[in-house]
């Protein structure tokens, strides 16, 4: 935690609430699952017995792999099967999406903010930013799709512990026609990335993480060159997704110059991004079909 | 070409260049999934297989396990002499036990998944509506007596239905578990009537001490009484007003002695004499007997006799036609009246086993011969049938029977050590069933036995035989002659006083009761005529000794006598 945050109250409440509630014990399960995404020895075993550990998680899993999308025409009843007909990667993928998803769940709508529509917003990030480190830079890209899914957590929490503090960023968001990262400043003494570096900092998740979504709203800080690739990347996806109106936009008024920066940084032609946007756009489609961003599911 | 805007022209060959860059990181990226892909589902087939290995190795561990115990249950189960059984809420045997499976003769895994109405197709026993209240209540219902008809007969068992609970106390069945009670009922009502027999045994015999102890007693006084009166009778003269006055003292006394005689026949220590006997010839002989008595309408009676005419038994002759005639009266008697009656004797050899005997109180395994006596007559009530063998019970009017005559046949049989029973159906008719000993002996050993001893054959002598019995005069007279005696006889007093003096005999026998002279006028006339005539009375009555000495006879000798004993008398006061 950065020094001149380690007296803020409202954050160490926070972090102490945090620590007490639902989202903690969504925790192990998620770190459990970044942790196997980039293990590259870990096997479709360890993650097997991650997913059973977690009744709510083994269900939601097996759900979507009987779903109509796979079009199975046996019933898939063990999370072992799943993954022979699923693949490990989507697995993967499928199960952090789930998890992840649990912590959105109950919708609440605030101005022009709703709880799905950010949950959207961190997908999109993520397959943009998945896309990125595949298409450019060759990577696979499952550990930035983390990062992408929990790059916003921090206003998730903002809406879920301090609800009326939230609901005021939001009005003064439209009021001073701001960024939010401005107004939390001013109200919280943090910023919702900020939160998110220091919450994946407390549950453990990679460096490479914990620094991308801490710097994802300003990835200016010198680090090393792969956690400075992973930063570069979630704040090219979620500029081109906001840009795109892809889900919740925590930053309307967006700084072309960072962008700009970080597409020089990581030598991406704007082009490429078409691209990639194009596929993002269609997957999200999918998505939506499925009723991944629809209440009650 | 040429006319190409040179920047569109960068723009589309910078749109291949990324295109191209995509496709080859493309197919690293999914060159590096395949590879990856390929080694976790070796790994994951690898396992699979490993986990189903597992899991089987499981499944046949608790398979064996599960076999093993069922076996063990099954062990348990078949030892058990109960019946045992489970049955499903719908009705259908889960499990039996062998003890099960054997009274109804199926083997035990034919049993499981069927009904009761399968397994007795007769509809014989249907437990379905008791089993149901038992699932229903789910409470036990013990201790029912149920009847299972089985190939070999009904079985009786007692039966104890108790609700088949799982684990959380929900009815799933009912557990049967009955015992086999058909034996032991059946030695129960054994020992019951064996007991019957025993007391009625016992009834009689005390009956009988008892009857006989008054009888002989009373018949003694009665002695007394005729004694005297006959006395007084003689010194005042038949003319006289007392003199007739005491004729009816000694007529009514002749007739209470004549109605205490069969008590006293009764209770008298009778003598048996156990011989080779041919059953068919006595019965036929009986039958005969019968027939001459007029006091039956043999228009519309037949008595017939059938089955093994060389039926040869050990037994007193005379006792068991005595036994045969009462139970054929009895018989005809019980033809209501204007009715056809059949009356059959039939003789069979029958060979009885230990087991057999054990109902028949008295018989020991051995041959005998069993006579059925059976009458289409009007049967016997059940509540008297326990009576018929009592004395003085009878159905008769009051004089027509004494109510001792099958007692008597009763305890003739018991002496034969045979054995009587009866078998009745009122309004269909009654069976006597007698069993008498097979004769194991040779019939020339009988004749040995029954030898003239040797002092006694050859006899010389003239005997005067004084009897009013017609029957019994003349067999004396037989007898006598046999032995070597020139004999006369006589049929009352006077009769035999008159032909003293003409015969001039060695000794005089004679009865003590007769008309128009008895016996003590009689031997005072002859004394009379000669002191020294040898007289000697045979009397049924209790005269004593002291009477006799008083009197002065040479002797006496009770009736009924056996011929030797009668002989050997007269032997032997003739010699002093």
């Amino acid at each position: 935690m950065p020094e001149d945050l380690s007296q803020n109250r409202i954050l160490l409440d926070l972090l102490e609430q945090i620590d007490d509630s639902d989202i903690s014990s969504s925790r192990r399960v998620i770190s459990e699952i970044i942790r196997v995404i980039n293990d590259k020895n870990s096997t479709a075993k360890d993650l097997k017995d991650i997913i059973e550990l977690d009744p709510s998680l083994t269900i939601r899993v097996l759900r979507f792999a009987n779903s109509a999308y796979y079009g199975r025409t046996r019933e898939v009843s063990e999370i072992q099967e799943a993954i022979i007909w699923i693949g490990f990667d989507a697995l993967k993928e499928i199960a952090l999406n789930q998890k992840v998803s649990e912590l959105f769940e109950k919708n609440t709508t605030v101005e022009n903010y709703s709880r799905l529509d950010l949950w959207k917003h961190s997908v999109a990030v993520a397959i943009c930013s998945k896309l990125i480190f595949r298409r450019e830079f060759g990577r696979k890209g499952d550990s930035i799709y983390a990062a992408g899914l929990l790059h916003n957590i921090g206003i998730l929490i903002e809406d879920q512990f301090l609800h009326h503090q939230f609901e005021e960023i939001l009005q003064r968001m439209l009021e001073r026609n701001q960024n939010i990262s401005e107004v939390e400043r001013e109200l919280l003494g943090f910023t919702h990335s900020e939160l998110a570096g220091i919450i994946a900092k407390r549950w453990a998740l990679p460096d490479e993480l914990v620094f991308s979504v801490g710097a994802h709203e300003n990835p200016v800080i010198k680090e090393d060159k792969v956690n400075m690739q992973s930063a570069y990347t979630l704040y090219i996806s979620d500029f081109v997704c906001q840009r795109r109106q892809l889900g919740f936009q925590d930053m309307p008024y967006s700084d072309n110059r960072i962008f700009h920066h970080c597409l020089r940084e990581l030598q991406i032609k704007e082009r490429a991004l078409d691209f990639i946007m194009a596929e993002v756009e269609h997957e999200i489609t999918t998505l939506e079909k499925q009723g991944w961003f629809q209440e009650d599911e | 070409m040429e006319n190409q805007n040179p920047v569109s022209l960068k723009k589309t060959i910078e749109s291949l260049e990324i295109q191209l860059k995509h496709l080859r990181n493309d197919l690293k990226i999914t060159r590096e999934e395949y590879n990856t892909s390929v080694r976790k589902y070796f790994e994951i087939y690898t396992n699979l297989e490993d986990i189903i290995k597992e899991r089987t190795r499981d499944l046949s561990t608790a398979k064996n396990v599960l076999e093993q115990k069922s076996r063990e249950l099954q062990i348990m189960l078949d030892a058990s002499p109960a019946l045992i059984y489970y049955k499903n809420t719908d009705h259908t045997y889960l499990r039996v036990n062998r003890a099960f499976a054997h009274i109804l003769q199926v083997p035990v895994r034919e049993i499981p998944g069927r009904t009761d109405a399968e397994l007795f197709p007769d509809g014989g026993f249907d437990s379905n509506a008791i089993d149901d209240k038992v699932i229903q209540s789910g409470k036990p219902l013990l201790n029912q007596d149920e009847m299972f008809p089985t190939k070999s007969g009904v079985r009786h068992i007692k039966l104890d239905r108790i609700p088949y609970c799982d684990s959380n106390d929900n009815v799933i069945g009912m557990i049967g578990f009955g015992l086999d009670v058909t034996e032991l009922r059946q030695s129960e009502l054994e020992r019951k009537a064996l007991e019957e027999q025993l007391a009625q045994s016992q009834k009689l015999e005390s009956i009988g001490v008892l009857a006989g102890g008054i009888a002989h007693d009373f018949n003694n006084i009665l002695g007394v009484i005729l004694g005297y009166s006959q006395l007084a009778l003689h010194d005042l003269g038949e003319g006289s007003r007392a003199g007739r006055y005491l004729a009816e003292v000694i007529q009514s006394t002749q007739s209470a002695a004549d109605i205490v005689k069969p008590l006293l026949d009764y209770a008298k220590p009778q003598k048996f004499e156990f011989k080779a006997v041919n059953l068919y010839e006595r019965i036929d002989y009986v039958i005969k007997q019968l027939h001459k008595s007029a006091d039956f309408d043999w228009n519309r009676i037949t008595c017939s006799l059938s089955g093994v005419e060389e039926a040869i038994v050990k037994a007193d002759a005379v006792k068991i036609e005595q036994v045969l005639m009462n139970i054929g009266k009895n018989a005809i008697q019980a033809i209501p009246a204007g009715q056809a009656g059949t009356i059959t004797f039939h003789i069979e050899m029958v060979e009885l086993s230990e087991e057999e005997c054990k109902m028949k109180l008295g018989l020991s395994p051995d041959t005998y011969a069993k006579i059925t006596i059976k009458d289409n007559g009007s049967g016997i009530p059940e509540d008297i049938q326990e009576k018929i063998f009592d004395p003085f019970f009878t159905t008769k009017q009051i004089g027509e029977g004494t109510g001792l005559g099958l007692s008597q046949a009763y305890s003739i049989m018991k002496k034969h050590q045979g054995f009587i029973e009866l078998k009745s159906e009122p309004g269909r008719g009654t069976s006597f069933i007698i069993y008498l000993h097979q004769y194991h002996g040779s019939i020339v050993e009988e004749e040995e036995v029954n030898r003239i001893p040797e002092e006694l054959r050859n006899q010389e002598g003239r005997v005067l035989v004084i009897e009013d019995t017609d029957q019994l005069r003349h067999m004396v007279k037989t007898i006598l002659e046999e032995y070597g005696y020139q004999v006369e006889i006589a049929a009352n007093g006077l009769e035999g006083v008159k032909r003293f003096d003409t015969f001039h005999p060695d000794l005089t026998i004679m009865d003590v009761k007769m008309p128009v002279m008895d016996g003590i006028e009689a031997f005072r006339v002859i004394r009379g005529k000669n002191p020294e005539a040898k007289i000697v009375f045979s009397t049924g009555y209790g005269i004593t000794n002291h009477e006799i000495g008083e009197i002065g006879a040479d002797g006496y000798i009770s009736k009924p006598y056996e011929p030797v004993s009668l002989v050997r008398k007269i032997h032997e006061t003739i010699r002093t």
